[in-house]
């Protein structure tokens, strides 16, 4: 096992042009090799006090603020998920991508679709989850002409007898998880300046965290803060700015020496530049309760054209940690300095605490879209550990001293020059959905992409509620000529355990539960549990769409365990179907139509529930 | 340096751009009508019986028009239209290059469709570029779907890395022939 992961990873930096970008592919690939010697003495595993004992609900996208997406539930296991059997389906009723996570509290299951952003509630107790109610918040039908990539919405959270999520246009509700009624509606994002939203928020002590998106209309990003009792602004922290709009002030202690310094979201920008200059944060969210710090990341600086906007542009592709109650930056760590390719920083942030050369440290895990795996100390912003977990040639490592990823002279972008693959894509080693982890097997289950492109840079002016990205981008399948691939990743080692290749990108996320399963599903629809140790397919099932939801576990008022996933293709990489986009013309869907030329004859659009369980004994 | 002189141009441009009330008239407009062709219908349905109106008379001034085309082209990337259709596949907004046409593929209704907007996330552009230049922009989307029919079948798989693309011979450059 352990060879052929050596061999693959060979293969990955045997791609690569020169001798140069070879070695130091290798070195990054395998990083500081007295880790590895060490051995794991102690496997990771998420705070206890971010991740409680499972009480068999799903109440929020992630289960816990650790972000594990891991369910105690242990019925359905290796030996016996080959009996696995729909229990139960349900038509959303739309064809547009469906990538929410399912949420299951007090026997009702919600689910949220993409635009227009109905709310359905299901009753568990009775023969086939026959709906409660619809809640209907209708969002305004201009807003999917801001939507980037495909009018999508990732889910909900709940709180206090709430169900609150967000809609396309830009706001925020919070509906009565019994009856379905409205209880508030706040406004938040303006579509005529661009802005939408698409995230799942996350509730931290009474607080609704919720993101702006937008991040190729110029908007300028967000993360505000809601009394979950009201709907009221408790805070706003922008992403770009002066210090006192991002929250900056003498609690701020960011690790890095470039991090540092007074208002860097006005001095790292040409005048003005960072008004409109993205930053958006349409991902996930984590919290740890014993430092009560918040974590997440920042989307890409806009335009894409990185020649309009020279300087670092802070605070673009950053992570930041903030305290909850007050919204005031503790650090922050900026990812990708004057981002060229579109690498968002808001992939998912998982919470862990493992061993550090015998030390335990408090730790966390960012997948970004730069193709390195951050382990970062959460207390301080350090990184640990940067290593490569899909095909990187756009930089040359991370530089551990500086945080700095060392730029390839052969890969920057331009205008009037076509750069040709170019990996990862836009869309990233991976993007927006999120691994899982098992504290069974100290593993992060990562779904994602195995793609480059070509790019050519163009000029582009800022118009108010139109695209302002400057790119003309066209993707393809990365070195092997599969699009997908899931990654077990063992954090300790900073290093694949085990790989899965799929011809399709990977657009889901993934569960994993304590029967040792992995779940995903594939965007022709598929949905699969593999072995969490090995890797080994054990079930299969297809359903009707592509899939790129998120799936679920839950235990039924029947005591048995029950997964759930929607399934119905669509997002960024889907968009050609859910759009019904052309692909005579590659650049498409900012270039990911180049690389999904097959999907349409390969699944077709339409959202459906799924919800599988073993025979009852 | 010059970065920052071709950003402060460009913003420049942009407050040109939003400060655009007057149509301005050039050599090659045909004389203005009292009003923009409005009255075109978008559905082919007609109770009691009937048939569309005549096409505007702008219609055959910038249909095929290659000055015009090649004009609305250079247009459809200044105002941002590439960001949404790209050059015909589409991606926020709908494929502009397939033989769907969800509001008319009469130039007329192009038009507009462009100056009115439309309920699931066009913008509305009257005022905000001049009428001339809509025409133009109407007479380069219609030719992206005549130029479709054209290009070569499809690959089943996509290209790797290091294969050169199918389509940088027809449409990727967005330039119509």
């Amino acid at each position: 096992m352990e060879r052929a992961i050596l061999r693959l990873i060979f293969i990955r930096c045997a791609s690569r042009r020169t001798a140069a970008g070879l070695a130091l592919c290798i070195a990054s690939v395998f990083g500081d090799p007295s880790a590895d010697a060490q051995g794991p003495a102690q496997l990771a595993a998420p705070p206890a006090s971010a991740a409680p004992k499972d009480d068999g609900q799903w109440s929020m996208p992630a289960k816990n603020y650790a972000a594990t997406r891991y369910s105690e539930l242990d019925q359905i296991n290796g030996s016996n998920v080959k009996n696995l059997k729909v229990e139960f389906t349900f038509s959303t009723g739309f064809t547009k991508g469906e990538e929410a996570a399912p949420l299951i509290v007090d026997n009702t299951m919600y689910i949220v679709t993409p635009y227009p952003n109905y709310l359905y509630a299901l009753d568990l107790t009775k023969p086939g989850a026959p709906m409660k109610w619809v809640y209907k918040p209708r969002p305004l039908p201009a807003s999917q002409g801001v939507a980037c990539c495909d009018v999508v919405n990732r889910g909900a959270v709940f709180w206090d007898g709430k169900i609150i999520y967000n809609t396309l246009d830009g706001n925020t509700v919070a509906v009565d998880a019994k009856t379905g009624r409205q209880i508030w509606k706040t406004a938040l994002a303006d579509i005529n300046k661009g802005e939408s939203i698409t995230m799942a928020p996350l509730v931290v002590k009474g607080k609704v965290l919720v993101g702006d998106s937008g991040g190729e209309f110029g908007v300028r990003g967000w993360l505000t803060a809601l009394d979950a009792a009201t709907g009221k602004v408790a805070w706003k922290a922008y992403s770009t700015g002066p210090d006192k709009d991002v929250l900056i002030g003498p609690d701020f202690h960011p690790f890095y020496d470039t991090d540092k310094g007074q208002d860097l979201g006005v001095k790292t920008w040409p005048p003005d530049a960072w008004k409109i200059g993205g930053g958006t944060v349409w991902g996930w969210i984590a919290y740890d309760p014993d430092l009560n710090l918040i974590y997440y990341g920042t989307a890409n600086p806009g335009p894409w054209n990185q020649e309009q906007r020279p300087g670092d542009n802070k605070w673009t592709t950053s992570i930041f940690a903030r305290d909850p109650d007050t919204g005031a930056a503790k650090w922050a760590y900026q990812m990708n300095p004057h981002d060229e390719h579109d690498y968002d920083g808001i992939n998912e942030i998982v919470l862990v605490d493992m061993p550090v050369d015998g030390k335990m440290r408090k730790v966390l895990l960012h997948p970004d879209r730069n193709g390195y795996l951050y382990a970062i100390d959460r207390t301080n912003g350090q990184v640990i550990s940067a290593g490569v977990y899909g095909p990187v040639n756009s930089t040359m490592g991370v530089d551990l001293k500086t945080g700095r990823p060392t730029p390839n002279p052969e890969k920057e972008t331009k205008v009037g020059a076509t750069v040709r693959d170019i990996c990862p894509t836009a869309s990233g080693a991976k993007d927006w959905n999120p691994s899982s982890f098992s504290p069974k097997t100290g593993l992060l289950y990562i779904p994602h992409e195995n793609m480059c492109m070509d790019w050519e840079s163009t000029q582009v002016n800022y118009i108010a509620g139109t695209p302002y990205v400057g790119a003309k981008v066209v993707m393809k399948a990365g070195p092997g000529g599969n699009r997908g691939e899931l990654t077990a990743w063992d954090p300790e080692a900073a290093k694949p355990a085990w790989q899965i290749k799929e011809d399709l990108p990977i657009w889901s996320g993934t569960l994993v539960t304590a029967g040792d399963l992995v779940f995903y599903g594939t965007m022709d629809g598929w949905f699969k549990a593999v072995d969490a140790k090995t890797g080994g397919l054990k079930w299969s099932f297809k359903t009707d769409s592509g899939i790129i939801g998120q799936p679920v576990a839950y235990k039924g008022p029947d005591g048995r365990e029950y997964v759930a996933v929607l399934s119905g293709v669509g997002g960024w990489a889907g968009a050609i179907v859910s759009g019904n986009l052309d692909p005579h013309d590659p650049t498409g869907a900012l270039g990911f139509v180049g690389a999904m030329t097959d999907l349409k004859q390969k699944t077709t659009p339409g959202g459906t529930l799924y919800v599988f369980a073993l025979p009852p004994s | 340096m010059s970065s920052r002189f071709r950003q402060a141009e460009r913003f420049a441009a942009l407050a040109a751009l939003a400060s655009i009330a007057a149509y301005g008239a050039s050599p090659d407009q045909p004389p203005a009508s009292e009003s923009p062709p409005l009255s075109v219908a978008v559905t082919t349905l007609f109770p009691g019986g009937g048939s569309p109106p005549p096409p505007d008379p702008h219609v055959k001034l910038y249909e095929g028009n290659p000055k015009q085309i090649a004009e609305g082209r250079r247009l459809f990337d200044w105002y941002n239209c590439s960001g949404c259709h790209f050059y015909g596949a589409g991606g926020i907004g709908p494929s502009l290059m397939d033989p769907e046409w969800l509001y008319g593929d009469r130039l007329d209704q192009i038009f507009a469709s462009i100056y009115q907007g439309r309920p699931n996330g066009m913008p509305s552009w009257a005022g905000k570029i001049p009428d001339e230049q809509i025409w133009q922009i109407a007479a380069y989307v219609k030719s992206l779907s005549s130029s479709a029919a054209e290009t070569s079948p499809l690959p089943t798989k996509p290209p790797e890395v290091g294969e050169p693309l199918p389509s940088e011979t027809s449409t990727v450059s967005g330039v119509p022939k």
